[in-house]
Order: C-alpha cells, then sequence, then structure tokens
C-alpha cells in the first residue's frame, strides 16, 4: 500500500521536476507577492504582518493546489482508474499538495521575514502552525479541486468552494501563529494545536471517505 | 383528498400559528426598568423615581413595598410612597449612617411587591458609597426577613432588563436555527442515499431541502440582526457567531453555484452530495465549536450562560419547544414542495 503511494507520489514529482515550470511560477508567485505587499505597507507592524501572512499563504495554497487534478483529465483518468485505488490516490494527492504547500510556506516566511522583518518569537511554535496549517489547508484544497476537476472556469469555482470550507482553519491558525508572535498570551495554545490537527483528521477522513464517489463517475 | 396522510401538514401549521400568536400576545411580567437617581452616600435620605413596566403601582397601591436589597440578607424598606401612576413612583430611603458590608461601593437591587403583581427586582439598582471602616456590630434598620406575596399566576414571559419586549424573539430566531440544523440534516441524509443507490429523487430532494434550508438560514440571519440592533446596538456586532453563519451561508451559496456549473444530471448529483456532506460536517466546527474558543455576545459562549437555567422559564419553554417542533413540520412541507415543483419543471423540459 506504502509502496503504491509512494509511487504515485513519485510520479507527482518527477512530472513537476521535468516541466519544473509549475515550481518555478509558484515560487515566484510567493515572493512577487511578498514584495507588492511590502511596496505598499513598507512598514509593517505585528499585528498587521499576521493576517497578511497567512493570506498569501492562502492564495499560494490555492494557486498551487488548483492544478492538482487537471493532469489527470479524460483518457488519463479512465487509465488511473483501472489501475488505482481512489483512496491511494487521494493519499498520495494530500501528501504531495501537503508537502508543495508546506515547503511554499516555509519559502513564504523566510522571503516575507527577509523583505519586511521577523516579528515572530517563538520560532519552534510558529514552524508547528506552518506545518499543521500546509496539512489542513492542503486537504481541503485537494479536496476541493478534486470536486471542481471537472467544471469550466476551475479557478473561480475552486475559491468559491474552498474559502468558507478554509475559515474554521485559518482562524485557528490566526490564533496560534498570533500567540507565537507574540500578540496574545494564549494560556490555550497547545489545546488550540490540538483542535487544529484533530480539524485537520476530520476533513482527511472526510475526504478519503467522499473520495471514491467523486473518482467513479 | 387522504386526511390521515397530511396530518402533520396541519399539525405545523397549528404550531405555528399557536406560537405567532402566544408568543406574541401573552404579555410580560411586571418589571422596573431604571430609577433615578443610581448612586447615594450611606447617611443619605435617598428621594428615587421608579420607572416601572407592566406594573401596577396604582391599582395595587393598598399593598405595596418596596425595599432595597443588600447581597441576599439585608432590607431597608422604603418610605413616604408617592405614586404617580401605574408605571411611576417615588420612594424615600433613609439609608443608615453605617453599612453591614465591608466593600467601599455597596450594589443594592430594587424590590417591589404588590398583590397583584408579586415582588419583581431590578438588580443593581442603587450604589452607596460608604466607609467600610465602621462595620457596625448591631443593624439598625434593617430587617433580616420579609414576607413576600404570590401575584397574579396570569400567563407571562419573563421581564430582562436588556431584552424587555425582544425576548419574544426567542421563539423565532432561535427555533429558524433549529429548523435549518434539521433540514439540512434531511439535505445530507438524501445526499447519503444518492450516492448509495444513485436514484436521483435523492439528489433532487437533497437540493430541495438545501434551498429551504438556506431560506431558514437568512431568515434567522435577519431575525438575528433585527434582534441584535435592539440588545446590543447594531445589526451587525461583529459577533463569532453572526461572521461564522455568514461563512456557513456562503458555503450552501458556494453549493448551488457548483450544481449550477455542472451540467451532466449524474455528475451534478455526485459531486454536490459529495460537496454537500463535506459542507454539512466543516458547518459544526463553524457554528458550535469556533464560537466556543472566543468571546462572543451570545448566551452559550465566552461565559455567557446557555439555554437552561435563567435563560428559558416555563412559560417560555411552552412557547418555545412547540416553535421548533412547528417550523420543522413547515420546513419539511416546504421543502417537499419544491422538489415537487422541480420534478414538474424536469418532466416539462425533458418532453
Amino acid at each position: 500500500m506504502y509502496k503504491e503511494i509512494w509511487a504515485l507520489i513519485k510520479k507527482d514529482l518527477q512530472l513537476e521536476w521535468r516541466s519544473g515550470q509549475a515550481w518555478s511560477s509558484s515560487v515566484l508567485y510567493v515572493f512577487t507577492t511578498a514584495f507588492v505587499v511590502y511596496l505598499t505597507f513598507i512598514n509593517i507592524p505585528a499585528n498587521v504582518w499576521n493576517p497578511i501572512f497567512w493570506i498569501i499563504i492562502l492564495f499560494t495554497a490555492v494557486n498551487s493546489v488548483s492544478g492538482s487534478f487537471s493532469s489527470e483529465n479524460g483518457s488519463l483518468r479512465l487509465y488511473y482508474y483501472t489501475l488505482v485505488d481512489p483512496v491511494k490516490l487521494m493519499v498520495s494527492k494530500v501528501i504531495y499538495n501537503t508537502m508543495v504547500v508546506t515547503i511554499l510556506s516555509f519559502l513564504c516566511y523566510g522571503g516575507f521575514a527577509f523583505i519586511t522583518g521577523n516579528p515572530v518569537r517563538h520560532l519552534g511554535n510558529f514552524l508547528w502552525v506552518l506545518l499543521a496549517a500546509g496539512v489542513g489547508l492542503s486537504i481541503t484544497l485537494t479536496f476541493t479541486a478534486a470536486i471542481a476537476a471537472g467544471v469550466k472556469r476551475k479557478t473561480s469555482l475552486l475559491t468559491i468552494l474552498s474559502f468558507p470550507l478554509l475559515i474554521p482553519t485559518i482562524l485557528v491558525v490566526l490564533k496560534l501563529s498570533a500567540h507565537a508572535i507574540g500578540l496574545i498570551n494564549d494560556s490555550s495554545n497547545n489545546q488550540d494545536l490540538i483542535t487544529l490537527f484533530a480539524l485537520d483528521m476530520l476533513l482527511l477522513g472526510l475526504g478519503i471517505l467522499l473520495f471514491p464517489y467523486l473518482w467513479k463517475d | 383528498m387522504n386526511v390521515k396522510k397530511h396530518w402533520w401538514k396541519v399539525l405545523g401549521v397549528l404550531i405555528v400559528g399557536y406560537t405567532l400568536v402566544a408568543g406574541l400576545i401573552v404579555p410580560l411580567k411586571p418589571g422596573i426598568i431604571g430609577v433615578n437617581p443610581k448612586n447615594a452616600k450611606a447617611g443619605d435620605s435617598l428621594r428615587i423615581e421608579v420607572i416601572g413596566y407592566n406594573t401596577h403601582f396604582k391599582t395595587g397601591k393598598q399593598d405595596l413595598k418596596i425595599w432595597l436589597k443588600g447581597d441576599t440578607t439585608f432590607f431597608l424598606e422604603g418610605q413616604k410612597v408617592s405614586v404617580v401612576d401605574d408605571n411611576l413612583l417615588g420612594v424615600t430611603f433613609v439609608i443608615p449612617t453605617v453599612l453591614p458590608f465591608e466593600r467601599k461601593v455597596v450594589d443594592f437591587s430594587l424590590l417591589i411587591q404588590n398583590d397583584i403583581d408579586g415582588p419583581f427586582i431590578l438588580p443593581s439598582a442603587i450604589f452607596v458609597t460608604h466607609n467600610p471602616e465602621n462595620v457596625p456590630e448591631q443593624l439598625d434598620g434593617w430587617t433580616n426577613k420579609i414576607d413576600l406575596v404570590v401575584g397574579s399566576t396570569a400567563m407571562a414571559f419573563p421581564f430582562r432588563n436588556i431584552l424587555k419586549e425582544t425576548i419574544r424573539n426567542t421563539y423565532f430566531h432561535v427555533p429558524l436555527w433549529f429548523t435549518m440544523i434539521f433540514i439540512l440534516l434531511g439535505s445530507v441524509y438524501n445526499a447519503v442515499k444518492f450516492l448509495r443507490t444513485g436514484a436521483t429523487i435523492y439528489d433532487d430532494k437533497s437540493s430541495a431541502y438545501a434551498t429551504v434550508g438556506l431560506l431558514f438560514g437568512l431568515l434567522g440571519l435577519l431575525t438575528g440582526a433585527v434582534w441584535a440592533k435592539n440588545t446590543w446596538g447594531a445589526y451587525w456586532s461583529f459577533d463569532i457567531k453572526q461572521n461564522m453563519t455568514a461563512i456557513a451561508l456562503l458555503i450552501y451559496f458556494a453549493y448551488f453555484v457548483l450544481r449550477g456549473s455542472l451540467e451532466d444530471s449524474v455528475q451534478k448529483g455526485k459531486v454536490s452530495a459529495v460537496y454537500n456532506i463535506f459542507a454539512f460536517v466543516t458547518l459544526i466546527p463553524l457554528l458550535y465549536i469556533i464560537p466556543r474558543l472566543t468571546d462572543s455576545l451570545h448566551p452559550g459562549s465566552g461565559g455567557n450562560p446557555a439555554f437552561g437555567g435563567e435563560d428559558l422559564d416555563n412559560t417560555m419553554r411552552m412557547v418555545f419547544y412547540p416553535a421548533i417542533i412547528g417550523w420543522t413540520l413547515l420546513a419539511y412541507w416546504m421543502g417537499n414542495l419544491w422538489y415537487r415543483l422541480q420534478t414538474v419543471k424536469n418532466k416539462i423540459l425533458f418532453q
């Protein structure tokens, strides 16, 4: 089972690596956005830095995950359908997207902190939050990307479908990262982190349960 | 028409009719809107004006009694009561120079009773400043025990100071939410059934129930906004539950956009059923978990009491619970009507 999932992830990685275009465009997207934000604000106080950073992450994640099912269309989709179990495909996509989103958000953090200054006080905490957010965002986005896969005007539909669903994750993440930045002193920090991971697991469980129905049609 | 088959529709209409009538006509219990002035010093002879609501000061003048109540055990009786009309009176309290409390500012509740209204109270009505060093050994001018009368036992809703008449919205705002959740649950149930069987009637039912659920959600939001305007001061108070509700409605709007953008009916059914289930499950953290993590003006979060104890008394329960059942039955009926309308439309289209 692990072998199959790993093979699927490797396939995605190799495809991306060979084209190279998607990766470089995502990285460039992150840095361009960060720089535009810096140019419009110049001096960013910590309480503004936090939401802006997460909005950049949100858009980056949507941008990079939106295409994750576009390569499997038409006959290729049918070919995959005969070849692999949908649950494994879903899990592999989630893992791959989590990797992409997490790497991009680390890059985004690095770039944004390099340009605008780094307000983060508890770095360890903040990195955990980045990871948990990456998992949460990519699970929901992978799932909604699968829903929107067969539709015309995919990107706008993906935004409409996924943003409201992402709000719980984003709200918990904002609170956690405000704690890591030192804006608020939150005694229930660990509890919130657990809530976030529990939310992630709930979404993942739902995704795994429902994805086979999407894949079959 | 087979009446036996449609009894629940009649029941729903009757119940909603009952809640509309009872919820709007039953009066509030007597209460005190305010007193003037609100502050005094120990030793003052304090003359205050009391404004009542639904009270019978004049009609029940013979046995009208007024006390200042400190903590639970100390009572100071008012003198020289002059009643202007049923809702306005003046009363004098001769406040002793020493008070039996150790804090510097003591808040007194105002307790009024007569044979018609029974006892009613305004908490923290008067604030008295005194010197807490002279806490006395003996208490002059204070009683520890008063005899409360039982007033009229006619059905009445409780009087709450901020809510006043808007307390009636409890029978509309809250049941509309309950109904939304129930009908969306019905929608999800049909979505699951569609995924299991593939029969399109379940998909049609699911979307019809979602439509009605969205309608009830909007109504709940509107009644809530009106209530918020009257009690919190603004239609939109940036309350976490209001925001989460707006998001929940966005999710269901997205559901209809998704349905609109798919053409093949089987694919439409499958994709929207999957999104429906996913959306409903994320609705639960949105409406019930996230609001509890932060402060909210709503009861039940941020330390405010939830339903139970003091928010709903027995007279309110007699309207509130039927309202939930009545609106749910009506919503179910509306959902079925909408479903049948869509089916007929589709039949005409495909002819």
